[in-house]
């Protein structure tokens, strides 16, 4: 969109105009923001009901639009395309959002010298060297010369040339490097990256996510009890599927032949049929019930009939 | 109806006896449980599923060079039953010669785990000894598109234009420079399915933008998110899928190789049946308090 | 045992160790538990803030501004920074605008997923359970069972009326009696995996790092 509207070509030549364009964009909009704050509190909730309205509308409209004749997107469709990369870069800042919660909470622990702020100092540690390990990776290829255009005289200083920056063998000869080294060295950043990267946080979060399975066994002999019928059937076809899913319970039954009638009757397929025929119905059923919750709830969120935390409050 | 012991002293009793047993001492028996069959390398056949057979079938049907979507959106937390999917995965889809774009939306370092976990496919299925400008090349043959948040009008824009909407590959180049993308229209005209290796709900978003728009989805998901996708296999809105590490280990059967899938699959075994064993343990009492109804009665 | 010489090796004792150090919770709560933890969710945070920066912001923001000239994107700035107002009593109306409008894209699409993905599945639940010609006869009782269990379990969540008259208290008990067989279903997949991802981690312990299972 922006692209008809203008011709970039001459902002991407004139680097100062650019960012000039570009911070004067930002200047404008917090302008407009700063007229809004002295708007009545009314009047910034029809505000937001209006945007919200439009914002569904959009959409809405864009789907129920036929497209033209000859298959061709309607006009509403064309134009949305942008919204979804907009959205992208305004969600990605509020990523940042949560990352800024932690760093401030784990910060005050420091400062505070609250109970346990020595653990605060290994989070600090660990978020300062996985940050840097990778930036210090990448950096060179974002900001860095084309590696087509680089020549002994921009070659970076080797503390920020890390070993791939430059991974064509031609062109490290060229440029006097010496080959990439095989052996491992902390001081290139993709190595202490992989060394954080593959030797801890997956193993780290991996492991975590695991503890669950010690979790589940001692909730099995602890709190599964079969205390009505119900809870008998629901153990039954859990047992059965168990069997059903383990070599050693399909070992069970492997007598029977693969074709046939009878074949129903090997475990698993036994406890495919329960997950497809009962499971699957049970599963549609809830997930109608889902949909139509869903679909209610929109409305309401379009027209801004919710109420509660963040609908309907007072700004 | 109620099952419960008619006798609650004897009840109570085990329940305590049960509730004074060291947790630590079961935890220490799924240990022993699980590691003694992976360490004898106890290896049973496992019979491939419908699902699973639907989703090798459906890669199979695929023509040479056609492009297929890899939506790989895990982290580590699963690594055990999406990595091992996730490498059979890109083994079938590089000995059919085909072209894949990897984008995750679940996590912001599964693109840099479906990186190495394509490395260890490439090297399997190609070997050490594979020439650099033999398939399959970056930007050729594959890209990895990275992370990006996931949204549904995003997912609309994707739909549309995956060009604009994808922009740069992970490493922050440009799509565009790519001859992968050479006569990449919109999604639905230009890949021919959309494998979603997941951890995570995306798969509802693929289903209602991209599935509708008559691009075949399959499905790798986690175990425990098996059982709620049935209703969509039985509609076709998912052609296949492999159901966490025992649907890994299938596939690897169907592709003729053994690998950590099905090796790991031995644990399971004798894991599920630490459980059962488990189960019936705690409700031992419960069962005595039936029978000894049943010969009251 | 893998040896520490080599850098793959380092990395694995390194991987080794901290495994250990969140598996000793499991024994009982201590420091090293304590700082595994810690380091976990630092690592995740630092990577966090890498990914979207190297990912989103640098491809999508950043770069259309410096290589294309294109500076509207810098606006998009500021509804990224309205959300930081969360907090601030006196200009929250400003989260408020962002959230309640990305809420609005979300809910006007509502429209284009639901069709794409109920339609099918309305389609598809008119299932024959009579099929006149040949026709397996196990088919039909499929059919049978998958209409029974769906109209019961919708009638255990239908709220509208009381379940009062007997045939419908039966038809909703049966529905949860279905809806049993299928948690009893869903908790056996979760063993599966849960046991999966403990059993990958004994695969690392034990193959990579002590060479107990071969591999």
């Amino acid at each position: 969109m922006p692209r008809s509207l203008f011709n970039f070509d001459w902002f991407a030549r004139n680097d100062g105009a650019m960012w000039t364009a570009a911070v004067l964009s930002i200047l404008a909009c917090l302008a407009v923001l700063a007229v809004i704050h002295f708007v009545p509190r009314q009047g910034k909730r029809w505000m937001i009901v209006a945007l919200t309205f439009i914002a569904g509308a959009v959409y809405a409209l864009e789907y129920f639009w036929p497209e033209t004749p000859a298959g061709e997107p309607n006009p509403i469709t064309t134009g949305t395309d942008i919204i979804g990369n907009v959205l992208q870069i305004v969600a990605a800042f509020t990523f940042l959002l949560g990352i800024y919660n932690l760093v401030h909470i784990h910060f005050n622990n420091i400062r505070r010298t609250r109970a346990n702020w020595g653990y605060s100092v290994v989070f600090f540690a660990a978020f300062i060297g996985m940050a840097v390990a990778a930036f210090w990776r990448d950096w060179y290829q974002w900001f860095g010369p084309e590696p087509g255009a680089l020549t002994l005289a921009n070659l970076p200083p080797p503390f920020i040339l890390d070993r791939n920056t430059i991974d064509d063998p031609s062109l490290r000869a060229q440029l006097g490097l010496p080959p990439i080294p095989d052996t491992f060295n902390p001081l290139y950043a993709s190595d202490l990256y992989t060394f954080l990267f593959r030797g801890l946080y997956v193993n780290l979060e991996a492991t975590m996510f695991s503890i669950l399975a010690f979790y589940i066994v001692s909730a099995a002999y602890r709190a599964f009890r079969i205390r009505n019928a119900e809870a008998a059937l629901m153990m039954i076809t859990a047992i059965i599927l168990m069997a059903g899913q383990v070599p050693l319970g399909m070992a069970l039954t492997n007598w029977i032949p693969q074709e046939g009638v009878v074949s129903g009757l090997r475990i698993e397929n036994f406890s495919y049929w329960v997950l497809n025929v009962i499971n699957g119905s049970v599963q549609r059923a809830i997930d109608f019930g889902l949909g139509l919750g869903a679909l209610a709830m929109s409305l309401r969120i379009w027209l801004s009939l919710e109420r509660g935390t963040y609908f309907g409050q007072e700004v | 109806m109620a099952l419960t012991n008619s006798r609650p002293g004897m009840m109570q009793n085990w329940e305590q006896f049960i509730s004074r047993i060291d947790r630590r001492y079961i935890y220490l028996g799924l240990l022993v449980f699980t590691i003694l069959p992976l360490v004898a390398g106890l290896g049973l056949p496992i019979y491939a599923t419908p699902p699973v057979i639907n989703f090798h079938r459906s890669i199979e049907a695929l023509p040479q060079d056609q492009l297929v979507l890899v939506s790989s959106n895990w982290d580590a937390g699963t690594y055990a039953e999406n990595e091992p999917q996730t490498i059979a995965i890109f083994r079938h889809l590089m000995r059919r010669r085909l072209k894949f774009v990897v984008m995750s939306v679940g996590s912001p370092n599964a693109p840099q785990l479906t990186q190495n976990a394509l490395e260890v496919a490439i090297l399997q299925e190609f070997g050490p000894e594979r020439p650099a400008d033999a398939y399959p090349i970056y930007g050729r043959d594959y890209v990895n598109t990275g992370y990006k948040v996931r949204n549904t009008p995003w997912i609309r824009s994707l739909v549309r234009d995956p060009i604009a909407a994808l922009q740069a590959d992970w490493k922050g180049r440009q799509l565009r420079q790519y001859p992968l993308f050479a006569g990449v229209t919109t999604l639905p005209r230009s890949f021919s399915m959309l494998i979603d290796i997941t951890a995570s709900a995306t798969t509802p978003a693929w289903i209602a933008l991209i599935g509708s728009e008559r691009v075949d989805i399959s499905l790798a998901c986690t175990a425990v998110m098996a059982p709620e996708q049935y209703p969509y296999l039985a509609t076709r809105q998912l052609t296949g899928m492999l159901t966490g590490m025992r649907g890994a280990a299938e596939y690897e059967d169907l592709l003729d190789f053994r690998g950590r899938a099905s090796r790991m699959m031995a644990g399971q075994s004798f894991a599920h049946l630490y459980l059962f064993v488990l189960i019936i343990f705690g409700n031992l009492a419960i069962i005595r308090g039936w029978f000894a109804r049943r010969r009251t009665a | 045992m893998e040896a520490l010489t080599s850098p793959q090796g380092i990395m694995i004792w390194m991987g080794a160790l901290a495994t250990l150090a969140l598996y000793s919770i499991l024994y009982r709560e201590n420091p090293i538990y304590r700082v595994a933890e810690h380091a976990f969710l630092g690592l995740a945070t630092g990577y966090g803030l890498y990914a979207i920066w190297a990912q989103i912001l640098f491809p999508k923001w950043y770069q259309p501004m410096r290589d294309a000239g294109q500076w509207p994107w810098a606006m998009a700035l500021v509804p990224g920074l309205m959300y930081y107002t969360i907090y601030s009593r006196r200009l929250n109306w400003m989260s408020r605008v962002v959230m309640m409008t990305m809420m609005g894209f979300e809910a006007g699409l509502i429209f284009r997923t639901w069709a794409g993905t109920y339609m099918r599945q309305i389609a598809d639940s008119f299932r024959p359970i009579f099929t006149a010609g040949f026709a397996p006869p196990f088919i039909q009782f499929d059919n049978l069972i998958f209409m029974v269990t769906l109209l019961c379990v919708f009638l255990y969540f239908f709220f509208s009326f009381e379940h009062r008259a007997r045939p419908v208290a039966r038809a909703a008990s049966l529905g949860r009696w279905l809806m049993m067989i299928a948690f009893g279903a869903m908790f056996g997949s979760t063993v599966m995996a849960r046991m999966s991802l403990f059993i990958g981690r004994l695969w690392f312990l034990f193959t990579d790092w002590i060479h107990l299972i071969r591999a």
